[in-house]
């Protein structure tokens, strides 16, 4: 278990700084795409590459936002419950995700499938897009992972009580 | 059984489960899947999920968001706040609130360059509830207009909400923006009478005090220029429609990025916290689209937004009768859950309704900020709270009970609400700028 978690860690914190690095470069591209188009020169398929690079960047931060709960959820009535209620409750709920990203996975690895034999490509770099749709399966995996570790930890959490 | 039907139980159980605390995005996401399964097949459920996420995740107009995240997040690490405070605090501290007042209009100030209330809450009761328990002043005075303050960081442009609204409807962002400075000056015009009046009658909550010369005033509005530039530069720009809301943004990170570096206010860990702070912010806002998009899907084949119009409008009640309702429902809604949240739950039903009433999309989208702004600060979810909560028991001196900062909001609430008011009787504020737009 401790392995595991390490393991996670360390992956959700490469992940992080990937994530970092693609959310600045969006913001410096977007900036010399605007400078440049002031001298007539502007960056050809900048929007193109922001919007792949913004892709890149979320799905980097799917796992460490769900590790370190940064989802907002409504804690109103479940605080109220007893610490067995709130711990069952939670595993319930996460058993939930963990079954909704699993689809969400399997469907865009299949849809980076259909994609790639469509042989779709970006409109104006031409560049393939099923990577970038594999690269968020990927983000999609780890997270899915991440819940299965939740969930193991909300069961280890329930067996102290 | 019939589509509406399946509509209002997909609407129940997603409140049901929404009180499991499961992630709001979560949520949506599963029973909009499910809703839409159960209405088509499951094929259709499955391949709607992987191509929602991917679309909302890849859409151009949506950068916009961690963008304008990223600015403020510079804005908060690099201590911009501070020197905004110290000019209001220099020009105002010595009148009987004056560092209240001087609080709310950094706020507000600090909000031109912030999209996130919450953020602004939280920076300037770092920076201002320190100054006012050195003064002595009531903790309810100076909670409660940290938080309330906090809240002008939505209505103020950059807003998140209002670029979620933008797109959820497909209304101009850069519209949506220029209509929310004069209703955030408003707003902010409201507080500072209302602290005034509050410190009429209990002078203890609010004592003077340092007086500053002339001299040191006006040297400290240097603080507030680099703000004032980066505000003129981004609002400007979308204004005669020189950028893009996403170019916009990223000008506004990289002006933010250039004053924190020249004059030294940045380190590289802070820049990097910013960097880390802003994804996992985008990652929920970005889920949370994602799955409101799913839900929105699943709601549109069900009909049920038309019906609840053209039910609601069977009815022939007085339009400002059924907007009253609509703003009712967006207030006991936001004393219940995040603002983001909700806009994203309630715009698709409500949103058509509103415009078969003749009124204004982008009125609309002011009037529900101003409303879920109220939510914001309202018991017993109200963010805000537990920012400033959280904040003042980190600082010297101890915290402040939950009650005093309840207890402190109830008359900036008053101001919102005679705010929103004004702004449903005169929409000419709200609109005068977006009609001058090119």
């Amino acid at each position: 278990m401790e392995s595991f978690r390490k393991m996670l860690s360390f992956i959700s914190d490469k992940l992080k700084v990937v994530g970092a690095v693609f959310l600045f470069g969006m913001a410096v591209l977007t900036c010399l795409d605007v400078i440049g188009r002031l001298f007539k020169h502007p960056i050809f398929g900048s929007v193109e590459l922001v919007s792949f690079m913004g892709v890149i960047a979320v799905a980097c931060s799917l796992p460490f936002t769900h590790m370190e709960g940064g989802h907002i959820g409504v804690e109103l009535v479940v605080r109220k419950f007893s610490r067995k209620i709130r711990d069952t409750i939670k595993l319930c709920t996460e058993v939930l995700s963990l079954i909704l990203f699993s689809l969400v996975t399997w469907k865009m690895f299949e849809y980076c499938i259909k994609v790639k034999n469509s042989g779709e490509l970006s409109m104006n770099l031409q560049l393939p897009e099923y990577g970038v749709i594999f690269l968020l399966g990927c983000g999609f995996v780890i997270l899915t992972i991440a819940i299965a570790y939740s969930i193991l930890k909300t069961i280890s959490d329930l067996s102290k009580i | 059984m019939s589509s509406t039907l399946i509509g209002v139980i997909g609407i129940v159980l997603m409140v049901g489960v929404f009180m499991t605390r499961m992630p709001v995005a979560y949520v949506m996401a599963t029973v909009g899947f499910l809703g839409f399964t159960v209405m088509a097949s499951l094929n259709a459920g499955l391949n709607l999920l992987a191509k929602d996420f991917y679309e909302v995740f890849s859409s151009y107009g949506l950068t916009t968001i961690p963008l304008f995240i990223l600015m403020g997040q510079l804005a908060f690490n690099s201590g911009i706040s501070s020197k905004l405070y110290e000019t209001g605090y220099k020009f105002l501290g010595h009148k009987k609130g004056g560092l209240a007042i001087a609080t709310v209009s950094a706020c507000t100030a600090f909000g031109a360059v912030c999209g996130s209330s919450a953020a602004t809450a939280a920076t300037m009761a770092t920076v201002g509830l320190p100054e006012m328990k050195k003064f002595q002043y009531g903790d309810e005075l100076a909670a409660g207009s940290v938080a309330s303050g906090g809240g002008l960081g939505m209505i103020m442009p950059p807003s998140v909400v209002l670029i979620v609204y933008g797109i959820l409807t497909e209304q101009s962002i850069g519209k949506l923006f220029m209509a929310g400075i004069l209703p955030a000056l408003l707003v902010t015009v409201l507080f500072i009478i209302t602290i005034m009046i509050w410190c009429h009658f209990v002078p203890d909550q609010g004592p003077r005090g340092r007086v500053y010369s002339w001299k040191e005033r006006f040297k400290s509005l240097g603080g507030m220029g680099e703000t004032l530039i980066v505000f003129a530069l981004v609002m400007g720009g979308l204004f005669f429609g020189l950028f893009t809301p996403t170019e916009a943004a990223a000008v506004g990170v990289m002006g933010v990025l250039g004053v924190a570096v020249i004059r030294r206010q940045i380190s590289w860990q802070r820049f990097v916290d910013a960097l880390y702070e802003t994804l996992k912010t985008s990652c929920m806002v970005m889920m949370l689209v994602a799955g409101a998009t799913v839900f929105g899907k699943f709601l549109a084949v069900t009909r049920i937004p038309y019906d609840i119009a053209s039910w609601i409008g069977g009815f022939d009640l007085p339009p400002i009768l059924i907007l009253g309702m609509v703003v009712f429902v967006y207030f006991i809604g936001g004393c219940f859950m995040d603002s983001l949240a909700l806009v994203m739950l309630t715009v698709p039903i409500f949103f058509p309704l509103v415009l078969g009433l003749g009124y204004d999309p982008i009125w609309f989208g002011i009037i529900i900020v101003m409303v879920t702004e109220m939510g914001v600060i309202t018991p017993p979810v109200g963010i805000n709270v537990y920012v400033v909560y959280g904040v003042a028991r980190g600082l010297p001196g101890g915290g402040m009970p939950l009650e005093s900062i309840f207890k402190g909001i109830a008359p900036f609430m008053v101001a919102v609400l005679v705010g929103t008011i004004i702004l449903a009787i005169f929409p000419q504020i709200i609109l005068v700028l977006p009609n001058l737009m090119y």
